[in-house]
């Protein structure tokens, strides 16, 4: 949560970049992307870490406390050691991956409905309904995004869910802008003309004509917001406000094993490790979509090499 | 015409803050419990009725909720931002003092950030794809992956475990009094805090550079026989400039707000150690106080980058 929000520039971004047609085409280029297929391993490693807590699959339950075995360093049997409690800390940082991972994904895809189909609608309409929908986001794009987080977290109270909802309301200024700005121009193009013509509805033109021409910036932003939200998540957690004890959390392991340390350093490394991972993979994964999909850039590379 | 657009963006962000207030006034309503509660705790409950009453409207809170936020904001205009119920200080009066040593904070963050992340992009984007350029890369990639929080708690781990510092918010020494002190505290937050803004601003730097230098105008200088240094710093970083003070600025406005955790855990009496503090005791003028202050400077910030613009790049204009 340290991190400024990383935005997409709508502008920059394909004003007029459809997603590549075929399904799967841009999954097989983002593959072929060195950031892209790095993205992807660390996030496939991750998530099926936190498949395996889901599955109560780990080695040893995340919570259970083994008396005799309180701060053993790593070895064959406490793979990552365990902490005072002589919990082990590999099944706790499987487990803390899940409840990071399901923070994100439920806050970001809150953000992200909400938040295009606004900035959807704002761009689309124009007129009085941007007006209102832009003088909102100003205002949410005012508060410093940490400070709104917990004002939001304290007002609502602690746990995981209320942390998913803080994070998707200062998330969701971000989405009706980068939504909104492609779909400016857009809006004015032929085929949407001739959708008006042929009498299609608002909501189906918008849905079906105005959105798939829209999404690349939108996907980009998604891993982006993902990375964001694993970085606040954490963060609130670290300061006791999201995720609850004994409930495993990565941002509370850390802050717990600060006063450890010279006793056991794997309870600092290894939940730190597993945040950077996480926050990394999503932020090579949001780098490789915005090589993928945005025609710019890639201009801009082709134009480099040339030159070479 | 400049003046008649500082004046619309001066209103522009009047409405804003306005509807900050608005938002904060109303999230913070929702908490349940209220000042009483927070200053009796569980005593509260033998309160006679009367008494919770004659509280109430000693605290303004028996008044309906617009009137209660007409007049907050009467008195906020007016510079008396209420008192905090726990301490009895004026709320003014804790801003003042917490406000200095976040913006010292967000102020060396920001230079340290801001350098090293100019030197490290221009290092890397001027041989692209070369080992230092991954190398810049690579360091690009982990700084922005590393949250403040980890990179904080990490070093005063190291710090106490090697050297026995433990920080202390009791012996905050401010810049006036005992400036060599002050700035020992207030260098390994301000690090922390660099390192992350390093990493944006060399990935900003680096694309920005890569831009400018395949144009046609780098060319004609490289043709006519400049020096290499002269080309790189007064041609394409010149250039360059605009996206570098863009993301400064957005990211100097994030820090006024953004040093909550490393404030806390460096102990530091800054905002953000206000609002956390606040938030446990319940202290609605405190929290709505320092958020609406904070917003406040990250609209102002954002304004003068816009400002700047003109004065970097003639090409602006301001309408």
């Amino acid at each position: 949560m340290s991190q400024p929000i990383e935005t997409v520039d709508p502008a920059a971004v394909a004003t007029v970049a459809p997603l590549p047609t075929r399904r799967g085409q841009w999954l097989g280029r983002l593959w072929r992307n060195r950031n892209g297929r790095v993205g992807l391993l660390i996030m496939g490693v991750l998530a099926l870490l936190a498949l395996l807590a889901a599955v109560k699959l780990t080695p040893y339950s995340p919570i259970a406390q083994h008396p005799d075995d309180q701060l053993v360093p790593p070895s064959s049997t406490y793979w990552l050691g365990t902490d005072q409690f002589g919990r082990d800390v590999a099944s706790r940082i499987a487990a803390g991956l899940l409840a990071s991972l399901r923070v994100a994904v439920i806050s970001v895809a809150i953000a992200t409905v909400l938040g295009a189909t606004a900035g959807i609608v704002a761009g689309y309409f124009g007129g009085w309904t941007d007006r209102i929908i832009g003088r909102l986001t100003d205002v949410l794009f005012a508060f410093p995004a940490i400070l709104l987080a917990l004002a939001i977290v304290a007002a609502l109270g602690r746990g995981w869910f209320n942390t998913a909802i803080a994070i998707a309301v200062v998330y969701l200024p971000i989405f009706v802008r980068v939504a909104r700005g492609p779909v400016l121009s857009v809006r004015s193009m032929d085929y949407i003309r001739a959708g008006k013509v042929l009498g299609y509805s608002p909501p189906r033109l918008l849905a079906r004509h105005v959105l798939p021409n829209v999404a690349a910036p939108i996907i980009v932003q998604v891993a982006l917001a993902l990375s964001w939200a694993i970085l606040t998540e954490s963060g609130l957690s670290f300061l006791g406000l999201g995720t609850q004890p004994p409930e495993p959390s990565l941002g509370l392991m850390v802050s717990d094993a600060r006063t450890l340390f010279d006793r056991a350093w794997w309870l600092l490394v290894f939940p730190s490790l597993a945040i950077v991972l996480a926050v990394t993979g999503l932020n090579l994964l949001g780098d490789g979509l915005r090589d993928v999909l945005d025609p710019t850039r890639a201009a801009g590379k082709a134009r480099r090499r040339r030159r070479r | 015409m400049t003046g008649r657009y500082l004046l619309r963006r001066l209103l522009d962000a009047v409405l804003t803050l306005l509807g900050v207030a608005l938002v904060i006034f109303f999230v913070l309503r929702v908490i349940p419990g209220d000042e009483i509660t927070a200053r009796f705790g569980i005593e509260g409950g033998a309160l006679t009725d009367a008494q919770v009453e004659s509280l109430r409207s000693y605290y303004g809170l028996d008044q309906p909720l617009p009137v209660q936020f007409v007049s907050w904001l009467g008195s906020v205009l007016s510079g008396n931002f209420g008192v905090s119920v726990t301490s009895g200080n004026p709320v003014s009066e804790l801003i003042l003092s917490a406000l200095p040593v976040t913006i010292e904070l967000a102020v060396l963050s920001s230079v340290f950030g801001t350098a090293l992340g100019v030197v490290i992009g221009v290092f890397s984007a001027s041989r692209p794809d070369s080992i230092r350029d991954t190398a810049a890369q690579g360091f690009g990639l982990l700084g922005l992956g590393i949250p403040n929080f980890v990179l904080a708690a990490a070093v005063v781990a190291v710090l106490s475990a090697r050297f026995g510092y433990f920080p202390s918010a009791a012996g905050y020494a401010p810049f006036f009094e005992s400036p060599l002190i002050n700035l020992q505290q207030q260098l390994y937050p301000a690090l922390v805090l660099g390192v992350g803004l390093a990493a944006a601003t060399m990935r900003t730097t680096r694309s920005a550079y890569l831009e400018e230098a395949s144009r046609d105008y780098v060319r004609s200088a490289r043709g006519k026989g400049l020096a290499p240094r002269r080309v790189r710093w007064r041609h394409i970083m010149h250039n360059a400039s605009i996206p570098i003070v863009t993301i400064s600025g957005i990211q100097f406005g994030y820090l006024l707000g953004g040093t909550v955790i490393v404030e806390q855990i460096f102990a530091l009496p800054g905002l953000g150690r206000l609002v956390l503090t606040g938030i446990e005791q319940r202290e609605y003028a405190v929290v709505q106080s320092v958020i609406v202050v904070v917003a406040a400077m990250f609209v102002l910030v954002n304004l003068a980058v816009d400002l700047l613009y003109a004065r970097i790049d003639p090409r602006v204009s301001l309408s």
